[in-house]
């Protein structure tokens, strides 16, 4: 399994997965112009990363300051892979961090939390 | 009011001032792309900046002006393409829907966004369908029906998430509404939805 680092564009985040920390961060704005286009690969990638067996913890940080509707789709997938390796026996955590007056997206993270309940859920204000 | 024959400042000036009477700051009437999307976009957030527009309120203005903006750009019915050479070139195949935004702020305060944009007749109903089925909703609902959806995968016929419109009356609190305009063209509905904020 290879790193990811993908940096951020006007309309895409920068999307990174580091395999020896165990770390996979989605940070910036999310409105692709397509989204399949932009995130199949790399996500695909991630989720399979995700899915193997973990001896220690994963980290995944989620930190956009806006997403799409159809961002909303590959969050809520990432959500999905991430609570059933967590099932699995992994020990894996989300980071959900907003901007200290953003109650929307503090909300939103919120939302996805109730998709996981074998995985960890952390919000942190920024 | 028919279309001069010459350049007519006097009609340029009405037309703007009857944008400006509406509230409207900006519009856009014509073809459609992620273009344009991005350039209003940005101009829209800049406007707002200079505005001084509670944060709260210009972060759910932009979200919905991409929500609806994406929403013509997918789902206007009247649109012109050219296919490429190559059929393989999938990318390459240009299709030009044609649509209006508008994006404005009335004289108590309230922002609102609005788009319109022709549908096929025969996908009116189902339309009207799906929005019916999320009005009177609350926040928290629209909150766990978006989840729901996003979970369960997209609606037949849908070309995103399918969540859209959730997202839009989510973050416009409830605030929205929408117009038919049946028979606007051959076999064509006008359908104009606006979020106010």
């Amino acid at each position: 399994m290879e790193n990811i680092q993908i940096p951020a564009a006007q309309r895409t985040p920068s999307l990174n997965l580091d395999v020896v920390n165990r770390l996979f961060e989605l940070e910036g704005e999310s409105y692709p112009e397509d989204t399949r286009k932009f995130y199949e690969e790399p996500i695909s990638q991630v989720v399979a990363f995700i899915s193997q067996k973990h001896q220690e913890q994963v980290i995944c940080k989620f930190k956009l300051k806006y997403f799409n509707s159809s961002s909303a789709k590959v969050i809520m997938d990432l959500c999905t892979a991430i609570e059933s390796s967590a099932k699995g026996g992994n020990r894996i955590k989300v980071e959900w961090h907003y901007i200290a007056d953003d109650d929307n997206m503090k909300e939103l993270g919120e939302e996805f939390s109730e998709e996981l309940s074998s995985a960890e859920f952390e919000l942190i204000e920024y | 009011m028919n279309a001069p024959l010459r350049l007519s400042g006097q009609s340029y000036l009405g037309f703007r001032k009857e944008l400006a009477d509406r509230g409207i700051v900006f519009s856009y009437s014509g073809f459609l792309n992620e273009d344009i999307l991005s350039g209003i976009g940005n101009a829209l957030r800049s406007k707002m900046t200079i505005d001084g527009t509670e944060e709260k309120i210009s972060r759910a203005v932009f979200s919905a002006f991409v929500e609806q903006v994406q929403n013509v750009i997918r789902y206007s019915a009247e649109t012109e393409s050219q296919a490429p050479e190559d059929p393989q070139e999938r990318d390459a195949h240009v299709v030009l829907p044609y649509g209006l935004v508008a994006v404005g702020e009335y004289p108590d305060g309230r922002h609102f966004v609005t788009c319109c944009n022709m549908i096929d007749r025969g996908d009116t109903k189902k339309l009207i369908k799906q929005l019916e089925s999320i009005r009177g909703l609350d926040r928290k609902e629209l909150g766990a029906l978006m989840r729901q959806q996003l979970r369960e995968g997209p609606p037949e016929g849908s070309k995103g998430a399918g969540v859209g419109f959730i997202t839009i009356a989510r973050e416009a609190h409830g605030n929205w509404e929408y117009d038919i305009v049946e028979n606007a063209k051959d076999g064509f509905d006008f359908f104009s939805f606006e979020a106010h904020f």
